[in-house]
């Protein structure tokens, strides 16, 4: 886990972690923190969406919309299999601003997202943030994030305000 | 520019009400929804429109709606 301070943020800032998760596997993730390059101020992680998540999903929350757990119904609606939830892959924005940037001492405080894009079963994501403005009073950074699929298809885009502790 | 009409915009604005007015003398405890959050997010709305930054201190020194105004006065002035 990312400690940054406000002070040490600075817009456009570089880092860059993978994750791994296990297909159709429960959740486990390695971090490799040594494998760092610069992307140009954007965080990287690589996800699998699996059947299991859904499923998790669905028990915590209680959406048993068929759209996301009955694959029959999704088609006739058009789609290519069971919708992943469009919060399920929101969530991977709380991962990254709360271990990745800036980390721990992070308060989440605001997210403007957009659904772009059906997310599947199978599909591998890579969720990308970039610091765009630092708010010295306020001690408040914005990010602009993305997230993507294995084809490189943009599927989220979010704006999140993010309060950091001195 | 008349900087009450514009800051009675940006309250509407953030509190999403365009019913909502405002009063030099109103202060967070006179609406329900302007809470810590709220605070920000119009410190941060205020900046972007008047093209002004406010310090920790100049914040921690607002008393009401007319202290906010005034001071958003003083620097535009």
């Amino acid at each position: 886990m990312n400690t940054f301070k406000f002070a040490d943020l600075k817009i456009g800032m570089t880092e860059e972690f993978h994750t791994e998760s296990v297909r159709g596997g429960a959740a486990v993730h390695t971090v490799e923190t040594d494998a760092l390059e610069d992307t140009g101020g954007e965080v990287g992680v690589p996800l699998e969406i699996s059947q299991e998540r859904l499923d998790l999903f669905r028990d915590l929350t209680g959406d048993i919309s068929p759209i996301h757990i009955d694959e029959d119904y999704a088609r006739e609606r058009g789609f290519a299999g069971r919708v992943c939830y469009g919060m399920l892959t929101s969530a991977f924005y709380s991962t990254l601003v709360g271990v990745y940037l800036p980390g721990k001492y992070a308060l989440f405080q605001e997210a403007h997202i957009s659904m772009a894009k059906p997310v599947y079963i199978g599909d591998r994501l890579s969720v990308t943030g970039k610091i765009t403005d630092l708010n010295e009073a306020l001690k408040r950074i914005t990010i602009k994030a993305r997230i993507r699929n294995q084809r490189g298809e943009t599927v989220s885009r979010a704006t999140l305000a993010v309060g950091v502790s001195e | 520019m008349n900087v009450f009409e514009e800051l009675r915009d940006i309250f509407k604005t953030v509190f999403d009400d365009e019913e909502l007015e405002i009063a030099p003398e109103m202060t967070a405890r006179d609406y329900e929804d302007w809470d810590s959050l709220a605070q920000i997010r119009l410190i941060v709305e205020t900046e972007r429109r008047f093209g002004i930054k406010f310090t920790t201190q100049e914040m921690n020194g607002l008393q009401n709606v007319g202290d906010f105004t005034k001071l958003i006065e003083g620097k535009l002035s």
